[in-house]
């Protein structure tokens, strides 16, 4: 029975780290630009919703087609450096670590949400599975354009494999 | 052990624990949505919790860090540290076990090890914070 009040303290301790913890991460992330929403959202997220990723995933060829057959607005979501090395011709480097700055090109040739009818938004990071997709689809989707938007699923490397056309350079 | 071997031992122990969670926080607190990605890709926790423990983790493994530096609850912050291991590496091995093939987001994105790697790793630094906790006890007696 003595052992019990002996090991408050050092509960209480651990539970004193764990909100000053706490309390640093809420003060950092309220001024970060990277800081986030503590409670993501659920509809048309694709953090949270894996689902809502598959049903916009496109393939290579598919990504094709939609370009011949459709008005579509190519998003790299990649580093500036890695656009530069090459991209998809006409694609818009949109840099995902550097929302909502880097979007600003994005609202030249993009109507308003509620205005995109037919019109398509192919989005496409390096490879299968990179994260810069999935933000700046949970961005533009936030902004209403989820009906409108699609994510090259196997990323830029399998445009590469396809020996599909590539631009260098920081575009147009 | 003399007085002076534990004082090192205990020493070499905090300041290595410490640096390796501090490198990690640091990246991940870097860039939380990435974490919470690499937290949703484990597939166990609810979304409405990815942000959280995105935002949450990094800074608690950062304030262990500091108390292990300063000696201030070095024992204490093994404990969490501990806690925080043997949770990685129980999600970690089923990851193997459900044959999800998952980025660790341990480091970031700079961290590509296999699950296997980090499993060791993690072990290793198990060991480090048990260490830590027997040395300061040591110490104390």
């Amino acid at each position: 029975m003595k052992q019990i009040p002996a090991i408050m303290p050092f509960v209480a301790r651990i539970l004193a780290i764990c909100v000053i913890g706490a309390v640093l991460a809420a003060v950092v992330n309220a001024v970060s630009p990277v800081g986030i929403s503590w409670l993501p959202r659920r509809e048309g997220s694709a953090l949270t919703n894996p689902d809502a990723l598959r049903q916009v995933g496109v393939s290579v060829e598919q990504a094709v087609a939609m370009l011949e057959e459709s008005q579509t607005v190519v998003i790299d979501a990649r580093s500036a450096g890695q656009f530069a090395d090459g991209h998809i011709p006409g694609a818009i480097n949109v840099c995902s670590s550097e929302l909502p700055e880097a979007a600003e090109p994005l609202y030249e040739v993009l109507p308003a949400a509620e205005d995109m009818g037919e019109m398509k938004v192919l989005i496409y990071c390096q490879g299968q599975g990179c994260i810069d997709s999935v933000r700046v689809f949970d961005y533009l989707s936030e902004l209403g354009y989820g009906q409108s938007l699609r994510v090259l699923t196997d990323g830029f490397g399998s445009w590469r494999a396809a020996e599909l056309p590539v631009e260098e350079g920081q575009g147009s | 052990m003399s007085k002076a071997g534990l004082l090192w031992t205990s020493r070499l122990l905090r300041w290595g624990l410490a640096a390796v969670f501090a490198l990690a926080a640091v990246l991940k607190v870097m860039d939380p949505y990435r974490f919470a990605e690499d937290i949703r890709n484990y597939l166990i926790m609810p979304w409405w919790s990815l942000h959280a423990l995105a935002l949450l983790l990094p800074w608690i493994e950062l304030v262990c860090a500091a108390a292990l530096v300063i000696n201030k609850w070095p024992a204490e912050a093994a404990t969490i540290l501990i806690a925080m291991l043997v949770v990685y590496i129980v999600v970690l091995s089923s990851t193997i076990i459900r044959g999800i093939d998952v980025h660790c987001g341990c480091f970031g994105k700079y961290d590509t090890s296999s699950a296997i790697v980090v499993i060791l790793r993690d072990f290793v630094l198990l060991g480090m914070a048990v260490g830590v906790i027997v040395v300061s006890r040591r110490r104390r007696a």
